[in-house]
């Protein structure tokens, strides 16, 4: 079964939502090209792990309003959306998920162009309506987007930098994946009347998520085919992505000068006898682990929370991405 | 006084800016003096000054970075996207710091069809300044 019929959260209303933003825009020409651009990238669908995780934060709020929760989960996974696209560009990818990337279709400057449509359009649609907590002023765009790109600098930063620190490893984690998954609970469940501490606890429960989330992905450059992560095998370490499996391999002298030798000039084929060593040194066991012990914290917080029913639907997430396979 | 309202006003900018993104601020002075007198026009109170001032060089520098060319083969790609992306969130987040909620939401229109307008390839893509112009033109029609 789908995450999302675990979770009880309708995707088809959700993607709907997103279409409804970009068609309900009169600045929008209809039939025009930014508006099929924009209507293919949301065809072309995703996880949509960040609207779940907006409906699943706003059950612990004891006044949601449906459609405003809608419209957030929406535009949660636009801004999601507009990082890939503009990601893709950054890292040069021809393609996402297997299929050929916006800019590779429509060029990038119209793909930055139509990156930063979602981000505005998701401002004006929530400027005036974003609930302010006691003291400060936040905006879920600015929040959101702010954190993802320290993560792109941290990883440009760090990028074949064999002498990063674990610290410094997760720091870029938290920015770049964990952030906006835990503003998605956070701001999902400010949305539904949900009193602050409780908000700011979701928003610890959801950075172990995404911390855990992003180790997996990270072991998923080893463990998962090309089909099924939709580009080679060992991309990440081709890229200069110091990963946690990297981190634990360098720890071994003799696989740590293999290693070293991996920089931008790197062919695919002449890292592939590296990338079985690092499988079968214990390094993925010891991200393994790493990853497991980030969604316990996650599973104590859930458990903290068991006066909310919705606590269950946390533990839900914990188990899925305890399972995730690509 | 205007060249040290500018001063302070980017001063205080850089200071927003992350160390890690090595962004420096180098608005041409010219655009800002521009940007002040309409503001005064507008009716605006001397002390809202620095910070609007602040907020509008952030959008415009945000918007600089991501205008064309656009290139694959542009060893600055990469960084501009990043920068220009970086700037937008500080505009908005600056924006609020600045208690000009209202400012961002009014603008938020101008600031989409901009994007709009470049992805459609049209010339003559709406004025910032201009943009301000009106909604501050209509917020002193307000008061």
């Amino acid at each position: 079964m789908g995450l999302h019929k675990k979770l009880r959260v309708d995707l088809r209303r959700i993607n709907r939502e997103m279409k409804r933003i970009v068609k309900y825009d009169n600045d929008v020409p209809p039939n025009s090209e930014l508006e099929r651009a924009l209507l293919q990238t949301i065809d072309a669908g995703g996880k949509r792990l960040r609207p779940m995780l907006v409906t699943v934060g706003s059950r612990f709020g004891d006044r949601p309003d449906e459609h405003r929760i809608v419209q957030l989960a929406a535009a949660a996974e636009f801004i999601h959306t507009a990082s890939l696209i503009h990601d893709d560009l950054i890292d040069r990818s021809p393609l996402r998920r297997g299929e050929p990337s916006l800019h590779t279709l429509i060029g990038p400057a119209k793909a930055v162009y139509v990156g930063n449509y979602m981000s505005a359009r998701v401002v004006e649609l929530l400027s005036g309506a974003e609930p302010q907590p006691g003291s400060g002023r936040q905006s879920f765009t600015a929040v959101a987007t702010a954190e993802l790109c320290l993560g792109e600098y941290e990883q440009l930063e760090h990028a074949y930098d064999y002498e990063l620190s674990l610290d410094d490893y997760l720091l870029k984690s938290r920015h770049k994946t964990a952030h906006l998954m835990a503003v998605s609970l956070e701001f999902g469940a400010r949305a539904a009347g949900a009193p602050e501490p409780l908000s700011r606890r979701l928003y610890a429960f959801g950075e172990h998520l995404g911390l855990s989330f992003q180790i997996r992905d990270d072991l998923l450059d080893f463990t998962a085919s090309d089909e099924q992560l939709g580009k080679p095998a060992g991309s990440d370490l081709l890229g200069g992505q110091v990963t946690l499996p990297v981190l634990y391999a360098l720890e071994d002298p003799a696989l740590a000068a293999e290693i070293r030798r991996v920089g931008p000039n790197t062919k695919p084929e002449d890292i592939r006898p590296l990338l079985d060593k690092i499988r079968a040194s214990g390094a993925l066991k010891r991200a393994e682990a790493f990853c497991e012990s980030e969604l316990e914290r996650a599973r104590e917080i859930a458990r903290s929370l068991r006066d909310y029913a919705a606590h269950e639907d946390l533990l839900t997430l914990t188990d899925y991405f305890g399972e995730r396979k690509f | 006084m205007n060249d040290i309202m500018i001063r302070e006003a980017l001063d205080r900018l850089q200071g927003e800016i992350d160390p890690i993104t090595r962004i420096r601020l180098h608005p041409e002075k010219a655009v800002l003096f521009e940007a002040l007198a309409v503001f005064e026009r507008c009716g605006v109170e001397k002390p809202r000054l620095p910070g609007l001032l602040a907020v509008y060089a952030l959008l415009a520098e945000a918007l600089a970075r991501h205008s064309q060319p656009l290139e694959l083969d542009d060893p600055e790609l990469t960084r501009r996207i990043l920068d220009g992306d970086y700037l937008y969130s500080l505009y908005i987040r600056y924006a609020l710091k600045c208690m000009e909620e209202p400012l961002l939401r009014e603008l938020s229109p101008f600031v989409k069809k901009i994007q709009i307008a470049r992805a459609l390839g049209q010339n003559g893509e709406p004025s910032l300044l201009s943009a301000f112009e009106q909604v501050l033109l209509r917020q002193k029609e307000a008061r």
